[in-house]
């Protein structure tokens, strides 16, 4: 019998057993001949990531004609909705702002399901084909699902698009292989027709893309020596949030990476500036794939598009800061000794969800536990969640009606939704959390519907 | 691994980038092979791991790092390959009832079974971090380095890993002990 107090080592001399001695005959040289015929990156580029050879347009020009004709279109639109917004009723879905809660979608074993909230059931599977798909997100909208998929066995991983029933599914990014971010979940911009993702390697350099949800006009989104990742879409569409830092360094790299922070750029690639002024803002290195807890996130945006918070600080004693776009003081949030990560803004701007890792038995580093937390966005009414239990967050999302925060428990495998009281910060209600079934570690994703 | 080659492969130096090839590529297989327990599988995962290695050596920055990078590339290429395959953990593994006159070789060998059998449920994710302690030798500090993750999430998946194992051995033991009786 295996005991299990030998069991680490039966295993080490089943390893040693079970091993290889040697590689394949001929592996090596076809390691060789593969290599020396092969284009490489050049050091400090920014446009690889397995893109063909084909380079993705930068962003389109157009005359000054055409574009007082979109100015025209763009008021036009303005003036019609801000009509429609004064006549409508109470029922439309604005871009911004609670919602009614949706479906939770999200991925387990190469397909994307659908599940009510509740934790009764309504399970359905929206990818039931061959191909693997992975961390769906719904736009903004509510209407679609933007999801990474491999079609066939070698094909490039790409990013599709697909209504909230499973219907109209469509290849967005075609030929170009992101493989790097199919465990990422892409960021609809507000008005859920366009897609901003990074693609990319910690060890090196990620790089921001925007496309169309249709397909058209993928492009990469900035230049030079900074390596951007994490991005949010500002609630007006005109800003893109991430987190910078130079190219080919690592982020925990001594001495500190002068270029870490939190910048914002516009779509098309233009006016970039740095928002956070602390030192390491933006948080940790990125870590959203295969499974456990990310230790980092997109910065978040409050409503009015004014702000952004986001961790900033060493690792271990991350600490949370609020950005402002007109430049003025970063403030940081009074909060008591901790690793303070994943700050997220509430759907009405009124309160900011977080995560504590809980250290490991050693004291040292974490144990991929955390405790959930809730603050008011000015620093008051600190609320532990759960009860103050620590669970294993994959993700950390609001419900859309800001009532709830969604996380995943390990190693039950369920998605765990904490209910965080009412939305004018009222205490925790009596109500217990939901449970569900997930059985996977990926990310959700909550759909938005109409009050 | 000698920096020099090092440095002349992330210049351009195809034959220093062959040699070090060479030097590694034994081991590599073998963390492969452990992982996705399929020799094809794990030379594609091999070859494709140097392949992105050689596209990027120049994109790294710092030499001192080139193996923990280069094992992270091909964890990633045995996650891809795992993930293309759809077979890892799926595979029944047929074992061959043992009838072995010497008691100690039919234990190890009905022992190693029950090891494949409880490996092969694990996810791969899972299968690395075990593969890189346990047989490569890393500690959990380098395999957050490899793997790019916080050291808490090697610590719990470690843990998980060995937890799920341990399971699956005790359920098999207590279900076969009585009609094979070859379970201490």
């Amino acid at each position: 019998m295996i005991h299990d107090d030998g069991f680490e080592r039966e295993l080490s001399d089943w390893f040693a057993a079970d091993a290889p001695a040697d590689a394949p005959a001929g592996l090596l040289q076809a390691v060789v001949a593969r290599t020396s015929t092969m284009p490489r990156r050049r050091a400090w580029g920014v446009g690889w990531l397995r893109l063909p050879e084909w380079d993705v347009p930068s962003g389109r020009t157009r005359s000054t004609r055409q574009t007082a004709w979109v100015v025209l279109v763009v008021a036009l639109i303005i003036i019609l909705s801000i009509g429609l917004l004064a006549v409508g009723s109470s029922h439309q879905l604005l871009e911004v702002g609670p919602a009614r809660n949706g479906l939770i979608a999200y991925d387990n074993a190469g397909d994307i399901f659908l599940v009510d909230p509740d934790g009764q059931g309504h399970l359905r599977n929206l990818t039931s084909s061959s191909a693997l798909e992975r961390s769906p997100s719904f736009s903004p909208d509510g209407t679609k699902l933007a999801y990474w998929s491999e079609q066939r066995n070698g094909s490039p991983v790409s990013l599709w698009v697909m209504n909230a029933d499973g219907s109209a599914k469509h290849d967005v990014t075609g030929s170009a292989d992101f493989l790097s971010s199919e465990d990422t979940q892409v960021v609809w911009s507000p008005d859920s027709r366009s897609l901003a993702f990074d693609a990319g390697d910690i060890y090196s350099s990620s790089t921001l893309y925007v496309v169309d949800a249709d397909g058209a006009d993928l492009h990469k989104v900035g230049s030079g020596t900074l390596s951007r990742s994490d991005p949010a879409w500002s609630p007006d569409g005109r800003l893109i949030a991430f987190r910078g830092h130079t190219i080919g360094l690592l982020p925990d790299a001594y001495p500190v990476d002068a270029a870490i922070g939190v910048y914002v750029i516009a779509p098309d690639g233009t006016g970039q500036r740095r928002i956070s002024t602390s030192v390491r803002a933006g948080g940790a290195p990125n870590y959203t794939g295969f499974g456990g807890p990310p230790v980092s996130a997109s910065p978040s945006w409050s409503p009015d598009g004014q702000s952004l918070v986001y961790a900033t600080g060493a690792a271990g004693h991350h600490t949370l800061a609020v950005g402002h776009l007109d430049g003025s003081t970063e403030r940081v949030i009074p909060l008591p000794p901790g690793d303070h990560l994943l700050p997220l803004f509430s759907p009405d701007g009124s309160r900011i969800a977080f995560v504590d890792p809980t250290p490991g038995d050693d004291g040292a580093g974490e144990n991929g536990m955390a405790i959930p937390w809730v603050i008011g966005s000015d620093g008051t009414g600190l609320v532990a969640l759960n009860g103050g239990t620590p669970t294993a967050f994959t993700t950390l999302l609001w419900s859309p009606d800001g009532r709830t925060v969604a996380g995943y428990e390990l190693p039950s495998g369920h998605a765990v939704l904490l209910p965080v009281g009412s939305a004018s910060g009222g205490p925790v209600t009596a109500n217990g959390p939901v449970s569900i079934n997930t059985d996977s570690q990926g990310l959700l994703t909550w759909q938005r519907l109409a009050p | 691994m000698p920096r020099d080659l090092i440095i002349r492969a992330m210049g351009g130096d195809h034959d220093a980038f062959s040699q070090l090839a060479a030097a590694s590529i034994g081991r590599l297989f073998a963390v492969a092979r452990l992982i996705l327990r399929e020799s094809e599988l794990a030379e594609d995962a091999v070859q494709e791991a140097f392949v992105a290695a050689w596209r990027d050596l120049p994109t790294l920055r710092d030499p001192d790092r080139f193996e923990a990078w280069l094992h992270r590339l091909l964890v990633r290429s045995c996650y891809r390959e795992a993930r293309r395959s759809r077979r890892i953990g799926r595979i029944e593994v047929q074992v061959t009832p043992i009838d072995l006159g010497r008691p100690d070789e039919s234990r190890l060998i009905a022992d190693r079974d029950q090891l494949e059998r409880g490996f092969r449920r694990l996810d791969p994710e899972q299968r690395a971090i075990l593969v890189l302690h346990f047989f490569s030798g890393h500690t959990l500090v380098e395999i957050a380095e490899v793997l790019a993750i916080p050291i808490g999430t090697v610590k719990s998946r470690l843990h998980r890993a060995i937890q799920i194992m341990r399971a699956d051995l005790d359920a098999e033991a207590r279900s076969t002990a009585p009609s094979q009786g070859r379970l201490a």
